[in-house]
């Protein structure tokens, strides 16, 4: 079986990865995957869009598999995907962000498949949708003494980590605010912007953290891959505490890396804590009661690792790239 | 791959049109289709083809960039590499296509006006090492491919026809000549450089010299126009050259030659037929020791054709200058609104360069700047540099993942 598979494509983008991990778990089991390359940054018109619809080989593939995420297609979802249907392919969308009713409606139309990652999307999700759970890669950490030394921090710091692209939405400020309650703790920020180098709000984080936890606070900047053993390694716990998110790629990246973590209540995220992965709070004062429980309770927190552990086990990208082949080959025996 | 060079006109006689004539042209034999965008609004008619490049209309904008993207789109083009300074543009790096502008650095640290332009670029060319190295600094990653030299052109002449060169362009056969070849900018410090030559001749007044001065001596633009870009205007060099009592010691030919340029070779005529290797032919030493270079053409050509060079000790200069000789520069000056620094040759320095060049045995010295320009020339470039990085754009564009690794589905299915 061959997939043209629509996304970015070598660009600083939680998608991209998805979309990567993804590719190559289907590519060990035997199936091909076509990139269709997505511009993922500037200025799109539906001619660019359309571009793209245009260069998929469809004499060559079996079935189209979009990964959607709303500012991806600019709010030209409409024409991109009246594109794709002229193609008469099966197509298979993945909603990476779900609740925009009108585009929702447009997906549901044109797809013969969507899948969503978890219960939370497939509610908010208003049509049919299959859950497949985004995938993860049980990966090693850098032994913590050595990151620390290698990042210059004193080891006898507990340290509290938070690693991933930083927008408005991940609720950085309530994670400062409570590391600077727990005086004796440290706090590590991996991630920066897609692009530049930072942004405003980036500016004004850092502002705040500085000022809040002086000569606490460490920043890395945006974390590449082969970095992140080391920046996992020097953490303790890893605290995820947006606002709104539909799934997390980065705190996938923690669980992969066997941390305890502390994400916000919110749905995404209980499902996970519901399994043992991590634990929840809700707001400030229950974050820095979870913090300083984590950091004092060695049993605790080796309970969590486990959970994460076990949660990375059951949802490796080997066993959600067998998932998306069933849902491939169901889809396919019915068109033909 | 169906590829766009966006730049100077491919018909011009510019740095930047030379750099698009080359690389389109052997870019074409590699099985490439290639079009081009020329800027200044240099083409307002329908398109055509030049040398097997499809040349696209210009458009209104100086930089072509108001219908860079419609040729894009029509042209169904894989990447869209600009050869200008990035930080001309104003909206074509934000456009989502995949943009690939060649980073021309001659400057140190970096200017933001251009690090802010390549954050979305699909991939970034380095022209210098240098420049490499200056965008590494700002977690930019880049690849190198360096701008290069026709060596079939440009080589050197037999010593019958350098005399024949040499006189007609009215210079004596026994004197040292040195050249300058530079567009009149204040960034190539051009009444900077007359000083080192006349510290030169103060310090060896035994020397039978000129200094051919191959640059527009009055500004291009007048002092009322209201210009566009970085404000590295010319400057008004006559007053100076007079002042400094080197009228006689200077020679430069009419402006109109410089503005219109002349051929790269036109063929053997010795008579009237002024070219750009006949020029480097009739030369003992090309100067340039400017503020800084991104790359620097006429220290290739002048190497090809076996010319030693001096330039300053800084940014892209002395990779290009290969076996010619850097002089020392210790200040800089800020010159444009950037605000970037370009820095200043050591005036004894370039004196010193000359004398040290003037007494060496430049014969010898010809077959290790052939060698050097050799390692430059175009079809190297592309097959050691614009080759393999083709091939992986390609595999980044349209990637085939597979039980085997990743490969490009254009090229497997």
């Amino acid at each position: 079986m061959r997939i043209a598979m629509v996304t970015p494509h070598g660009v600083k983008c939680g998608i991209y990865t998805y979309s990567r991990d993804l590719s190559k778990a289907l590519a060990e089991k035997g199936i091909e995957v076509c990139i269709i390359r997505l511009p993922r940054f500037g200025r799109k018109t539906s001619q660019i869009l359309q571009q793209v619809v245009n260069q998929i080989p469809v004499q060559d593939v079996d079935l189209i598999h979009v990964q959607h995420e709303y500012g991806l297609y600019a709010g030209l979802d409409g024409g991109f995907y009246g594109g794709l249907n002229r193609l008469e392919k099966p197509i298979v969308s993945t909603c990476h962000a779900v609740g925009n009713l009108t585009v929702d409606r447009v997906i549901d139309e044109v797809s013969d498949k969507v899948i969503v990652h978890n219960k939370f999307c497939k509610k908010r999700f208003s049509f049919k949708s299959e859950i497949i759970p985004h995938g993860c890669t049980p990966s090693k950490t850098m032994d913590r003494e050595k990151a620390m030394k290698k990042l210059g921090i004193d080891p006898r710091i507990p340290l509290v980590g938070y690693c991933g692209f930083i927008s408005e939405y991940k609720g950085l400020e309530t994670l400062i605010d409570a590391v600077s309650k727990i005086q004796e703790s440290g706090l590590l920020i991996g991630g920066g912007w897609h692009t530049e180098l930072g942004t405003t709000y980036i500016a004004r984080i850092n502002e705040k953290s500085h000022r809040l936890l002086p000569h606490r606070c460490k920043w890395l900047g945006f974390v590449p891959d082969d970095e992140l053993p080391m920046a996992y390694g020097a953490m303790d716990i890893v605290v995820y505490p947006s606002i709104y998110s539909t799934e997390s790629g980065a705190l996938l990246m923690a669980l992969s890396h066997g941390k305890a973590v502390i994400a916000s209540r919110i749905g995404p995220f209980k499902e996970k804590e519901k399994l043992g992965a991590l634990t929840t709070f809700r707001g400030v004062n229950s974050l820095v009661k979870k913090i300083r429980l984590l950091l004092k309770d060695e049993e605790l927190r080796a309970s969590l690792e486990e959970g994460a552990r076990a949660y990375v086990e059951a949802n490796s990208w080997s066993k959600v790239s067998e998932q998306h082949i069933e849902l491939y080959e169901e889809l396919l025996s019915h068109f033909e | 791959m169906r590829l766009i060079l966006q730049g100077d006109r491919i018909w011009g006689k510019s740095a930047y049109s030379k750099v698009i004539f080359n690389l389109s042209t052997r870019l074409i034999k590699e099985g490439h289709k290639v079009a081009h965008i020329p800027m200044g609004r240099s083409l307002r008619g329908g398109k055509f083809s030049h040398s097997g490049v499809l040349v696209f209309s210009s458009g209104l904008d100086s930089f072509a960039q108001d219908v860079a993207v419609e040729h894009y789109l029509n042209y169904n083009a894989d990447m869209l590499i600009t050869v200008k300074e990035p930080w001309v543009f104003n909206t074509l790096h934000k456009e989502a296509i995949n943009f690939v502008p060649m980073a021309i650095i001659d400057h140190a640290p970096v200017s933001a006006s251009i690090t802010a332009r390549l954050h979305n670029a699909f991939k970034v060319i380095a022209v210098s090492r240098f420049g490499q190295k200056e965008l590494k600094r700002n977690k930019i990653e880049s690849t190198y491919i360096p701008h290069g030299c026709d060596t079939d052109i440009y080589r050197p002449l037999s010593e019958e026809k350098k005399l024949a060169c040499r006189k007609m362009f009215a210079l004596d056969p026994d004197e040292f000549v040195v050249g300058i070849v530079a567009m009149n900018r204040g960034r190539k410090l051009i009444s900077r450089q007359i000083l080192g030559y006349k510290r030169f001749l103060d310090l060896n007044p035994d020397v039978k010299s000129h200094l051919f001065l191959w640059t527009d001596v009055q500004p291009i633009r007048k002092y009322d126009e209201p210009s566009v870009g970085i404000s590295d205007v010319g400057v008004s060099l006559l007053p100076e050259i007079m002042a400094l009592g080197m009228g006689e010691a200077i020679k430069w030919p009419d402006r109109k030659n410089v503005a219109e340029g002349i051929p790269e070779w036109d063929g053997d005529n010795f008579i009237d037929g002024w070219d750009m290797v006949k020029l480097y032919n009739s030369f003992d030493v090309n100067m340039l020791c400017s503020g800084g270079e991104g790359a620097g053409l006429p220290y290739l050509e002048a190497a090809a054709c076996g010319v030693a060079s001096i330039c300053t000790d800084y940014a892209g200069a002395p990779e290009y200058v290969g076996p010619g000789l850097t002089v020392p520069a210790k200040e800089y000056v800020i010159l444009n609104a950037p605000g970037t620094r370009y820095y200043l040759p050591d005036i004894d320095g370039m004196a010193e360069a000359l004398t040290k060049l003037y007494n060496t045995d430049r014969e010898k010295l010809a077959r290790k700047l052939t060698k050097h320009a050799e390692r430059y020339s175009w079809d190297n470039v592309v097959s050691s540099y614009v080759k393999p990085f083709l091939e992986e754009c390609e595999t980044e564009l349209f990637p085939l993942y597979t039980s085997t690794g990743v490969k490009s589905w254009r090229k497997e299915l």
